[in-house]
């Protein structure tokens, strides 16, 4: 892919995390540069989704640096520290919008009034064109309706939306997703693919922590994989997929294609019936 | 046995004041719990440990005490200590009100810490202060939850009211215990009070079950 520029937008340099005697990152260094897609997979407990929260400091690291849009969020070394104050931090961290496992809508607040909350509240935007905003963000996501209704009423794969929706109001310049499928049931689950693909689409910089390693495989322009705290293997996913250079990697992405190769007689079936009758129109949204 | 209810009746000027008494006491010490229960609490959901600590010793006094022991000695020994003059109001006031914030505290503390870590962090990372995550987030679930505790602990709160007769303050069941000494009328005067507070705080925990079931729904 061709999209990706060497304007970094995203830098993190030697970051260290530990909870208690687990060392979870071990000196991470890593770039996003603008309108790139980068997919971080790994085992559980290799690190990637403390690597994404440390990336807008939801997660203080031990050592490291941190910086958004050349505005440094954060930097340790050694005793040496910036000192930034919360208001300070905050203006760097809404640059980028985070989406989680659980969803975390706000269950009190309507899908429309999570997602005027932050812009009305935080960058004290008129209401009215607040609401404009989320009613055409809701309109992108295929949930034109979805405005008066209250999380507890949507499905998972419609809440993931609406806080996807929720992120983009802020008008961030990266997205960071965290597991946004793991949560979901499984026939939800590519309506919120859809909707992220779109989202690469349009341009939209983003980290995405995933076990999709498919949908790593076909939207990614980076795949990184973590393992035991820090970047094993790095590369265009074609590349650092097929190749067997990395044994972890290798052992990781076999689990997959193990499947995968178990399932391939379904594919094969599905392709000659879907030969028989067009496939239907698949831009269209699933709800 | 014969049951006369008229002398009983007669005296409903002295029942009167003493459930005034009874009523005036449970809001001075539900605001002053209140208010110094959410302080407490506030210290205790503090990322500083000394504070936290604080908050707990707090909390952990007033609620192993038994009440008739904390409003005693605040009546009787906390002037020795400190050589001062205490009333008979302050000190029941300032015991059952310090008694009360131990529980508050613990109930507005739970409410705020039940709330899914995941909340904060969403409005953390749509950039909202603590104080706006706090008053447009955090609390007003939090406060949802805590309605039926709260209210619990109120009804508790009018009811130990009733120990302020030791202290010879006049309530409901103080003057009971006078009308009773004057009239020999022990069975009518209790059962009449009895039925009071009953009647008084049954549609108080109706509400809150009515809250809760909608709160469910």
């Amino acid at each position: 892919m061709t999209k990706k520029s060497n304007d970094v937008i995203l830098s993190v340099r030697g970051i260290q995390k530990s909870f208690g005697k687990q060392h979870v990152l071990r000196g991470v260094d890593f770039d996003v540069h603008r309108g790139e897609v980068v997919c971080l997979i790994g085992a559980s407990g290799s690190g990637k989704t403390s690597l994404l929260r440390c990336m807008n400091l939801l997660m203080e690291p031990d050592q490291g640096e941190i910086l958004i849009e050349g505005a440094p969020l954060f930097r340790r070394n050694g005793r040496e520290r910036l000192r930034l104050s919360s208001s300070k931090v905050s203006a760097v961290r809404i640059k980028t919008g985070m989406v989680f496992q659980s969803f975390n809508l706000f269950p009190h607040r309507t899908a429309l009034e999570n997602i005027i909350e932050a812009p009305i509240v935080v960058k004290k935007v008129p209401r009215a064109d607040a609401e404009a905003q989320a009613r055409e963000l809701l309109s992108r996501m295929g949930l034109p309706d979805a405005g008066n209704k209250y999380p507890s009423q949507l499905s998972g794969g419609q809440q993931q939306r609406v806080a996807i929706a929720r992120a983009l109001a802020m008008q961030p310049t990266i997205m960071l997703f965290d597991e946004p499928t793991s949560a979901l049931d499984p026939e939800l689950v590519g309506e919120v693919l859809a909707a992220i693909r779109q989202l690469a689409a349009e341009g939209m910089t983003m980290v995405i922590v995933t076990h999709e390693i498919g949908f790593a495989y076909e939207l990614a322009d980076r795949v990184v994989f973590m393992d035991q705290g820090v970047i094993a293997a790095d590369g265009p996913p074609r590349e650092l997929l097929l190749s067997g250079d990395n044994a972890r990697l290798a052992a990781f992405v076999s689990r997959f294609t193990e499947q995968a190769r178990l399932l391939s007689p379904l594919v094969a079936a599905a392709d000659a019936s879907s030969i028989a009758t067009p496939s239907k129109d698949s831009k269209s949204w699933p709800t | 046995m014969n049951f006369d209810i008229s002398l009983v009746l007669a005296n409903w000027d002295l029942l009167a004041f003493g459930l005034l008494v009874t009523l005036k006491y449970t809001a001075y010490t539900c605001a002053i719990g209140l208010v110094i229960g959410l302080f407490v609490a506030l210290l205790q959901l503090t990322p500083w440990l000394p504070l936290r600590l604080l908050g707990r010793v707090w909390v952990e006094f007033f609620r192993n005490i038994p009440l008739l022991v904390l409003l005693l000695w605040t009546y009787y020994a906390l002037p020795i200590f400190l050589q001062i003059q205490i009333s008979k109001e302050v000190a029941g006031i300032l015991g059952l009100g310090f008694y009360a914030s131990g529980f508050y505290a613990e109930i507005l503390r739970a409410g705020v810490q039940s709330i899914d870590r995941g909340q904060t962090d969403a409005a953390v990372v749509l950039g909202m202060s603590y104080f706006q995550r706090m008053r447009r987030i955090i609390l007003p679930q939090a406060l949802r939850r805590m309605v039926p505790p709260l209210v619990g602990q109120t009804i508790m709160q009018l009811k130990n009211t009733t120990l302020l007769s030791v202290l010879t303050i006049p309530d409901l069941l103080y003057q009971a215990g006078y009308i009773s000494s004057t009239t020999y009328r022990p069975m009518e005067v209790y059962t009449v009070i009895g039925i009071l507070f009953i009647l008084i705080l049954f549609p108080l925990s109706a509400l809150s079950r009515r809250f809760e079931r909608r709160e469910a729904a």
